[in-house]
């Protein structure tokens, strides 16, 4: 559970590298700053990429490191994990602080679709254990 | 042969001082100039050559020269007599008016017949020019001003027809009477009043505003100068009182003095010059503050401000507009003495001379401080409340209780999420027991804001778990028609610690078994 394996380094974005690592099977993508919507189309392309070409327990969205979520921002993010899921993927978001959460609840959107954890090994308990 | 050659030197003398200071010409007998000296040319214009031969009647206007009295005159002349004329209209070179007093004398020779006439002329033009003046003078104040003369001893012997219908009395009814007429009995009566008689019977003067009645007995506010005119051994010899009525002035001062008093006793008051300098405060004023009315006049405005006030723009803002002559109000913090605070609600008003120029602001201020501290503590108690209304308590490790007692609204809501949310971060929770036994009414609005709160938690990582609801509450939910979703709910607090503990793999359970 608690190995972790090197992943690949890309950068579809000229203005931000993109990491990703691989634990548990399940591929975890950490996002470290504010984005632009472009940027984070440019990550959700990146990610279907990545679980296009390999096979994964599930994905993990990082937004440990984003202070500011506004509503498009939110949308491209919760469509990614539909989009997830239709490749056969569990999705999950984990990370969000106070301020964020407080920001994505005034903005009215839908939650049903996203599923949320508050650290990794949460999220990487719910990709694991509810198969 | 001495003093025959002194008599005729100083005769030579005085002719030469006449000859310097009078204008002198003297003609035939048919009134053909034979000659004049410089004074004379010099005050009429004229040269010599001009007039040398020429008959006098160029001096005069044709009326006068047709006239009879132009005609009598010289028929006196002719008959050897002296005529004086006090004044006499002459003209000049080009016209030019000049007043000349002036003397014939016929000169007579040893048969008693006169041979020439000598004619000693004085220009009294600008004497004439000042009378006019004068005369003018007077004719316009008799137009503008009530004048009224009275006797040393107070009887009237004239007034103009403004004095009149300022006391509506006509000149027959006051004339030859005393100026007490116009006084009330008790004033007349009165030391001060034989005082105000026995000074202008002085010679001296006295102006002021005064009290007189008038024909119906109703008063009259006149503002009044009493003249004594001195003869000529400097004895005053009558009184001239000039008035002009302010009685609808004094009215109207008198109920603006009123309506002053009525403020300055009601709210306090501070006077600023247009450098923001105290030129004086009221006793109210004074007790806001603390200080004595010494210790600030003459201060800038800046010491019954704080610093940081008076270093901000706001400050420059204010005087800036205050000088543009814009009325400012406010709610405005206070320093007193000591750095005492107070608060005060006031407002700045420009005070405008004639130009419409803002020559002082006057501030009027009621004090606020009492009501601003009980605003000051309401809201402390407020936040204090707020605070008190959402204890999130860790009932075990990973799982926090959340007790909402009392109404809820969208406020309470925010700070009861924004709590929460930080707790789950800060305990790392895996539960939070939204309790809401406490809650004494649930309508749509409550509910969605419940449901937020579970929002947000499950966003977090955070199972949520509503419990303390009661069959009442059950039933209104569901007669609402509010869908409360994959809300996980309990009926007690009891039943909703079980429950997690469950979740999390833990079991509570009698130490016997």
């Amino acid at each position: 559970m608690t190995s972790l394996s090197q992943g690949s380094l890309a950068s579809p974005d000229n203005s931000s590298n993109m990491t990703t690592y691989v634990t548990s099977d399940c591929l975890v993508f950490p996002v470290q700053a504010e984005l632009s919507k472009q940027a984070a189309l440019n990550v959700q392309a990146f990610i279907l990429d990545q679980v296009h070409s390999k096979s994964y327990n599930g994905v993990i969205i990082d937004l440990s490191g984003v202070e500011v979520i506004d509503s498009v921002l939110w949308q491209v993010f919760a469509n990614t994990c539909v989009m997830i899921n239709m490749l056969g993927y569990r999705t999950v978001i984990t990370g969000l602080n106070p301020g964020v959460v407080a920001a994505i609840m005034d903005i009215n959107v839908d939650l049903t679709k996203v599923i949320t954890a508050m650290d990794i090994q949460d999220a990487l308990n719910i990709l694991t254990t509810k198969d | 042969m001495g003093p025959m050659n002194d008599t005729a030197r100083s005769d030579e003398q005085f002719l030469k001082i006449i000859n310097k200071s009078r204008g002198i010409i003297d003609f035939t007998m048919d009134g053909i100039i034979i000659s004049c000296n410089q004074v004379f040319l010099d005050c009429l214009g004229y040269t010599l050559d001009e007039i040398q031969g020429k008959h006098q009647s160029i001096f005069f206007n044709e009326d006068y020269i047709e006239s009879s009295d132009y005609a009598v005159f010289w028929q006196r002349l002719n008959q050897g007599e002296t005529i004086e004329e006090g004044e006499n209209k002459y003209l000049g070179k080009n016209d030019k008016e000049v007043f000349i007093k002036t003397i014939f004398n016929p000169v007579l020779d040893d048969d008693k017949q006169p041979i020439k006439v000598i004619q000693f002329a004085n220009d009294i033009t600008e004497h004439k020019l000042k009378n006019a003046e004068h005369e003018g003078l007077l004719t316009a104040i008799n137009k503008s001003q009530g004048i009224i003369e009275f006797n040393m001893d107070g009887t009237v012997i004239s007034a103009n027809q403004i004095f009149l219908d300022i006391i509506g009395y006509s000149l027959a009814e006051i004339k030859g009477f005393h100026h007490n007429l116009f006084c009330e009995a008790s004033y007349a009566n009165s030391e001060e009043y034989q005082q105000f008689w026995a000074k202008l019977n002085r010679g001296e003067f006295d102006a002021g505003e005064y009290k007189r009645i008038a024909k119906d007995g109703s008063e009259a506010f006149i503002q009044a100068t009493y003249n004594p005119v001195f003869d000529l051994n400097n004895k005053p010899f009558k009184v001239i009182k000039f008035a002009t009525d302010v009685t609808e002035r004094k009215i109207t001062n008198a109920e603006f003095e009123c309506k002053l008093q009525a403020i300055d006793k009601s709210q306090s008051t501070l006077e600023l010059n247009m450098d923001g300098i105290i030129v004086s405060a009221n006793e109210k004023f004074l007790k806001i503050v603390g200080y004595t009315l010494e210790e600030i006049v003459g201060e800038h405005h800046q010491i019954l401000c704080d610093d940081e006030y008076v270093k901000s723009h706001r400050y420059t803002d204010f005087w800036q507009k205050i000088r543009r002559g814009e009325f400012q109000s406010g709610e405005y913090k206070c320093i007193g003495k000591n750095g005492r605070e107070a608060y005060i609600q006031a407002t700045y008003n420009p005070i405008f001379d004639l130009n419409n120029n803002p020559i002082k602001v006057l501030n009027i201020a009621s004090d606020v401080t009492e009501k601003k501290r009980r605003e000051n503590e309401n809201a402390k108690q407020a936040a204090l409340i707020m605070d008190m209304s959402t204890p999130v308590m860790r009932l075990w490790d990973n799982v926090l209780l959340l007790p909402i007692i009392g109404l809820v609204d969208s406020k309470r809501v925010q700070t009861i999420m924004e709590a929460a949310l930080q707790n789950i971060l800060d305990h790392q929770a895996k539960f939070l027991i939204l309790d809401i036994q406490g809650v004494p009414a649930i309508d749509s609005a409550v509910a969605n804001y419940l449901i937020k709160v579970t929002q947000a938690t499950k966003l977090m990582g955070c199972r949520c778990i509503v419990t303390g609801i009661s069959p009442q509450i059950s039933q209104a939910l569901v007669n609402l028609g509010i869908d409360l979703g994959d809300i996980l709910t309990q009926s007690t607090l009891k039943d909703g610690v079980s429950m997690s503990l469950k979740e999390m793999g833990l079991k509570l359970g009698s130490i016997n078994s």
